[in-house]
């Protein structure tokens, strides 16, 4: 890469970086776990620069790297939720933010926990990332109706978690279904 | 019979998502005033995913680790003089973009000792808000002369805003401020000098200001606004990108 691409790259990634963190810390759970993420994306990254065709799809480009890493991490250690642990809730960043009601964040911490990371992934790419379903479409590499559908059942899971249930519908089997 | 039952699960989402189109929404919206069960659904789906951005979108205002941004200069490399000056440029961004309009920034300044952001801040004294606007060939010739690179005034009606005051502040020597405003009259300012020589990229925020620092060893640029992070965050990508292009 010339010297004056790796300037472009590395002065658009650094603007990327603060979202992307946030993004981390909702997938993963604690501010520990996205740290260590966004971390190993940015040297991914660095390593893949060249591989990168529009600067203006950076910021997708960026989260598929980490969302990729994120899944090698879980299957590493057999797990499939996050743990998030009230007692460490000063580590967990939904809590340190000015969450009107820390509580709140937490409850919604532990309920995301519960979620398929692809249930996650796609419900903070909408609610959280502001992605209109096409954008998530393009990012995902799915069919605009898979990406109605996940994110469909993502919220039946979220508020059944949320909720115990109570309200919307109970889950279905297949959760990891699209 | 329920007309939740009508509406397939996705459709509903869609609908809370903004996704349908007119005839489709609306379609939804009477079934839902004709169905307790089906607008109770609605509700707590749209409740939820607000909770989302609630919680975890203030995280986008944390610092970042030093240690981060350190470790792309040394990627990247300390620019040569040998680079075209626009890719210095990039590199530098020290960008400093300060939108104005903002009554307490005066109250604001001792709170911050930054010399970059203190300097912004002090070019909105000598900023007069203007509404009339700013031809960009004109701007363009004055940001490139003041910083003595190959720059410009960055275009971001893009993204609403539209150019309507350059100031060159003598007091602070190669420096020049660039004031946007929008359809609603929000401001939008960028600070741009020589940079001071600390290669940072920062986002900050004082009360209702949000500032976007971001400098390497040619320019450096301070953006602030009354915005939202993303907002920033995209206006900054968008002057970073002006600037250079």
């Amino acid at each position: 890469m010339k010297a004056r691409d790796k300037v472009e790259f590395v002065a658009a990634l650094t603007a990327q970086l603060p979202a992307l963190r946030r993004y981390a810390t909702a997938l993963a759970g604690t501010t520990a776990a996205a740290d260590d993420l966004v971390q190993d994306c940015l040297e991914r990254a660095l390593a893949q620069a060249d591989r990168l065709q529009d600067m203006n799809r950076i910021g997708g480009w960026l989260r598929s790297i980490l969302h990729n890493l994120y899944i090698d991490d879980v299957r590493r250690r057999g797990r499939q939720g996050i743990t998030i642990d009230a007692g460490t809730a000063d580590d967990h960043g939904a809590l340190a933010g000015p969450a009107p009601d820390p509580a709140a964040g937490l409850d919604l911490a532990r309920a995301l926990g519960t979620l398929s990371v692809e249930h996650r992934q796609i419900l903070l790419l909408a609610g959280l990332e502001g992605l209109n379903y096409r954008e998530i479409a393009a990012e995902l590499g799915i069919p605009m109706g898979t990406v109605m559908s996940r994110l469909a059942r993502a919220r039946e899971r979220l508020r059944h978690a949320l909720d115990g249930g109570s309200a919307g519908r109970p889950p279905a089997a297949g959760d990891d279904a699209p | 019979m329920s007309a939740a039952r009508r509406i397939p699960d996705e459709e509903l989402h869609a609908f809370i998502d903004g996704e349908l189109d007119e005839a489709r929404a609306a379609a939804v919206a009477a079934a839902a005033a004709a169905d307790e069960i089906l607008a109770r659904r609605i509700t707590l789906f749209r409740a939820d995913k607000d909770r989302i951005g609630r919680v975890y979108g203030p995280l986008i205002d944390r610092p970042l680790p030093r240690a981060w941004t350190q470790r792309l200069e040394t990627w990247a490399g300390t620019p040569a003089p040998a680079l075209p000056r626009r890719a210095l440029l990039a590199t530098a961004a020290g960008v400093g973009a300060v939108a104005v309009g903002l009554a307490g920034y005066r109250y604001l300044r001792p709170a911050d000792p930054d010399a970059i952001v203190e300097a912004a801040l002090a070019a909105l004294e000598a900023t007069a808000p203007a509404a009339t606007g700013a031809p960009l060939a004109v701007a363009d010739r004055t940001v490139a002369d003041v910083l003595g690179v190959d720059a410009r005034a960055p275009d971001l009606t893009r993204l609403g805003y539209r150019l309507t005051a350059v100031t060159v502040l003598a007091a602070d020597g190669r420096a020049v401020a660039l004031d946007y405003r929008n359809d609603a009259q929000r401001r939008f300012v960028i600070y741009a000098r020589r940079s001071l020589g600390e290669v940072r990229f920062d986002m900050l925020k004082r009360g209702a200001l949000r500032l976007c620092v971001w400098q390497d060893d040619v320019v450096g640029l301070v953006m602030l606004g009354e915005m939202s992070a993303g907002e920033m965050l995209r206006l900054a990508s968008l002057a970073y990108a002006g600037l250079t292009a």
